[in-house]
């Protein structure tokens, strides 16, 4: 599979009152064609910003750091005059945001919205654009009879799907989802996902798929990346890593998840508080809450490696067998 | 809410499932003695709490109190953690400066806030959503309620936190007897940790039972559709089978109410008079 | 800006405490001739009697400056009060003070007062009531607006719940939210009862045994003051000085209506910006409410 998006080396500061603070650190990340990536984290790990960063949406007090490259197809995008991303958002580059309500326009028909994400691109006339925008509501599970209703008018899941018609209606090479489930009724999140499910396969969608919810993730995505602290502390293919967990985070959210198959075991929690990013340890960003740290995670902070094929963990206890 | 019936008994924790427009809140509310055009009863304690004036459900909340869903608004911002725990104390008048100390620092140890004079003194906005929630619950437990309502107390939290929240409450209920509904639209949460479940759908309440019996033997079409939707959004099993997806369980049926029938020991369902599941569509467009 | 307009006022409200110091001469004495041109003894010069006008307009601060704070007081407390129990309890009884604000809110200010200060008598304290029994009903819509917001967090629903009387709810939980507002809504207010004494007086219509700035206007323009060389340091000076408080209070009224606004409206501002702090929230369209 041909790699679709590469990033290298993305680092996104924010300047606070209490000092700079590195909301994405060293992040490397790589999309094939046709693949989905799910990015996970919990508060404070840095996946918003990390969306963010990729769309080069970050205003001040943050800025993305000089040195990382952002490869969409080959071309770095963190190397265009900020003028042109825009044309570039939405074309090549999609976003699904998190809230469907508060990304669409109370006041207009959402056929017209939709359409108006081809115009907006030059892409086509108003009633050519209508037409496309109206297949792809239909596309997206939206029946003609409702496809000049207000936002209002439709009930958060139906919103949701407009808001992904939005995205995928300019054919862009790839689709960011920022917890596009989050919110929803559990009946109503499961069919949109397999919505994105049957999108990807449809139309090879490459996408990156951000949640704090790992089976959310696990169930669509191929590979998975572990977010915490800002920094990514395992990936590898979706199943493996849920199955097989290796950074100890990564196995406290795997055991954190209720069932309701199977025997009811003992829920796991993480004692302590979300890091600081003000007040990051030396050593592991992880060692404070960590139930397997060594001594030596207070000291050293450990790079993310290789540590079988297309699995890396940030953590020393799978570097031990290298030191030696 | 139509033909809600449910009771909980000293020391139970009972979840109430439901969606958005479940009418769960409804309940919730009618329980707090919030509704004024309910019909029916509602008896806590053995009081009836429909109709009461506000000055006596007043004093009913002493022995009734809630955890809210959002940590980050249900702190007043400018009170301290102490203050914020001690209030329901000051409001009922109960027990003196030193007494009413020794309980906000007995709540914020059982909540885990530990070192505790680390965060006495602290306001809200210098609190983690997880510190949040948990001053929250120690805020309800100060005044040793016999029930506590919990609106989806970690909805807001990420997921592992969450069963932190939930040991918390577990621990609560064996050491304290205190009784809790739990209202949430994790029916995969509530089985970790309540006894009963009681599931609502359009304003009604489908099915109640033991919470073991409904996850594995859901009797109404909703049940099993929420059910089949969460294996669904559930890990993969280790196997590698995954579940059927099929849509059945969008039929109506006869909606003539007539109660919650016994299926099995302890658990009802709501049913028509030929004793069929009832599935009420909303007729507004509340979900797909 | 509010730092300025802050040092502005605290200069004029030095100068009107240490008056008697401050000023060369008595003002209510007779120590030039009248009509004086400004010499090193009466920097500004005399007025139609001879009293020396530095001294007259550094004693006038006293008066300009405690009818604008005092009526501000009386402003903001009263509409402090009608904004927060109107908000907060709703129902008929917001309906009916809404009202009064209405019918206050609609009479003409100008007119009405000077009819009022006609028929009351001219002397200080009905000035101060006459202002601001009027000037009230702005804040007090103002911080009902507010009130309807707060009175749905989660800490005032927590409060109720947990069988606080609404008089503890509205002073404990409701008054601390909107403080933030209420104190620029005063800041407002006083410049807005400084500016109608200012009016009024020079209309003739203020206390004639006390001098305030306005009245000293009232005075320079009935000696003809604004047709000789005169107005320069007869009209000027209380011009300047008005205008000088007048927009010190704004500068101060606008830093701190910054900080009421979005900031202080839902919760105290994060450390870090765009930072994700919550799980995403279930869209819930029914709460606990």
């Amino acid at each position: 599979m041909s790699t679709l998006l590469e990033v290298r080396g993305l680092n996104t500061v924010y300047r606070t009152t209490e000092g700079q603070i590195r909301a994405v650190d060293s992040v490397d990340l790589s999309v094939g064609r046709g693949e989905i990536l799910g990015i996970v984290g919990e508060s404070g790990s840095g996946k918003t910003t990390l969306v963010t960063s990729l769309m080069r949406l970050i205003k001040s007090p943050g800025r993305i750091l000089k040195g990382g490259e952002m490869l969409l197809d080959g071309e770095d995008l963190f190397r265009l005059p900020r003028s042109e991303m825009p044309a570039r958002r939405g074309r090549d580059l999609a976003l699904i945001p998190q809230s469907a309500m508060h990304a669409l326009n109370p006041v207009i028909p959402v056929d017209k919205q939709v359409a108006e994400a081809i115009t907006a691109h030059g892409k086509a006339g108003r009633k050519a654009a209508l037409r496309t925008a109206r297949e792809r509501l239909v596309e997206v599970g939206i029946p003609p009879e409702r496809h000049s209703a207000y936002p209002h008018e439709l009930s958060g899941g139906m919103r949701q799907r407009c808001v992904i018609a939005m995205a995928i209606v300019n054919e862009p090479k790839l689709v960011i989802a920022d917890e596009p489930v989050s919110g929803l009724d559990v009946v109503v999140q499961a069919r949109i996902l397999r919505l994105i499910s049957d999108l990807k396969e449809s139309r090879s969608l490459s996408m990156i798929l951000v949640s704090h919810d790992l089976p959310t993730v696990t169930r669509i995505c191929d590979r998975i990346a572990v977010m915490y602290a800002g920094r990514i502390i395992e990936t590898g293919e979706a199943r493996t890593v849920f199955e097989k967990p290796l950074h100890p985070y990564t196995r406290v959210l795997v055991e954190a998840i209720p069932r309701v198959r199977g025997p009811k075991q003992d829920l796991r929690s993480i004692p302590g508080d979300p890091p600081d990013l003000h007040r990051l340890p030396s050593g592991c960003n992880f060692e404070p809450r960590c139930p397997a740290a060594l001594t030596d995670c207070k000291t050293v902070d450990p790079s993310l490696e290789e540590v079988e094929p297309g699995r890396k963990v940030a953590c020393l206890l799978y570097h031990d067998d290298e030191r030696e | 809410m139509r033909g809600v019936s449910f009771g909980i008994a000293p020391g139970e924790i009972l979840g109430l499932i439901g969606e958005s427009g479940s009418g769960k809140t409804t309940v919730a509310r009618a329980v707090m003695g919030l509704v004024r055009s309910a019909t029916g009863s509602v008896r806590f304690e053995g009081r009836e709490m429909l109709g009461l004036s506000e000055q006596a459900l007043r004093k009913v909340r002493r022995r009734l109190h809630l955890v809210f869903q959002d940590p980050y608004d249900s702190l007043h911002p400018g009170m301290r953690v102490h203050e914020i725990v001690e209030e329901a104390m000051k409001i009922h008048g109960v027990g003196d400066r030193a007494g009413r100390e020794a309980a906000v620092l007995a709540a914020l140890k059982e909540v885990g806030l530990t070192p505790i004079s680390h965060f006495t003194g602290r306001y809200p906005h210098q609190l983690s959503g997880g510190q949040r929630q948990r001053v929250a619950v120690a805020r309800a437990m100060v005044l040793d309620p016999a029930l506590v309502l919990a609106d989806e107390p970690t909805s807001m939290l990420d997921p592992s936190l969450r069963s932190g929240i939930l040991q918390i409450l577990k621990r609560h209920r064996d050491t304290h007897g205190t009784g809790y509904l739990f209202i949430t639209h994790d029916l995969a949460l509530a089985r970790h940790l309540c006894d009963r479940v009681a599931v609502m759908f359009g304003g009604r309440l489908v099915e109640l039972g033991p919470t073991e019996a409904v996850v594995a033997n859901p009797l109404h079409p909703y049940t099993k559709m929420l059910l089949q939707a969460v294996e669904e959004l559930a890990p993969p099993s280790p196997s590698g089978a995954d579940y059927p997806t099929s849509d059945q369980a969008q039929e109506s049926y006869a909606t003539i109410a007539s109660g919650l029938q016994e299926v099995a020991p302890g658990h009802y369902v709501a049913c028509n008079e030929m004793n069929q599941p009832i599935l009420d569509r909303p007729t507004t467009e509340k979900e797909e | 800006m509010g730092r300025v307009g802050a040092t502005i006022l605290l200069l004029f409200v030095v100068a009107a405490i240490f008056a008697p110091i401050l000023a060369p001469h008595d003002p209510a004495l007779r120590t030039a001739q009248p009509f004086a041109a400004p010499s090193f003894a009466h920097p500004l010069g005399a007025n139609d009697v001879g009293q020396d006008i530095l001294s007259e307009l550094i004693f006038a601060s006293r008066l300009s400056l405690t009818v604008g704070f005092v009526t501000a007081c009386l402003a903001t407390v009263l509409g402090a009060a009608v904004g927060i129990v109107g908000g907060y309890l709703r129902g008929a009884v917001d309906t009916v003070l809404m009202r009064g604000v209405d019918v206050i809110l609609s009479l003409p200010f100008l007119p009405l007062m000077i009819v009022l200060a006609a028929f009351l008598g001219q002397n200080t304290t009905n000035l101060i009531l006459v202002i601001g029994l009027l000037i009230w009903a702005r804040p007090a819509r103002l911080i009902r607006s507010q009130v309807l917001s707060v009175r749905e967090s989660g800490h005032v629903q927590a409060a109720r719940a947990m069988g606080a009387t609404h008089g503890y709810i509205m002073v404990r939980h409701v008054l601390p939210r909107v403080t933030p507002l209420v104190a620029a809504q005063f800041v407002r207010t006083a410049n807005v009862s400084i500016m109608l004494e200012a009016s009024l007086a020079f209309l003739g219509l203020s206390d004639p045994f006390q001098k305030s700035w306005g009245a000293i206007l009232f005075y320079a323009n009935a000696r003809s003051a604004f047709l000789t060389d005169a107005w320069l340091w007869w009209v000027l000076p209380p011009g300047l000085c008005i205008a000088a408080v007048v927009v010190s209070f704004a500068f101060l009224g606008y830093a701190l209506e910054e900080r009421v606004d979005p900031r202080l409206r839902s919760t105290l501002p994060t450390k870090e910006p765009l930072r994700d702090t919550r799980t995403p929230t279930p869209v819930r369209e029914d709460a606990l409410r």
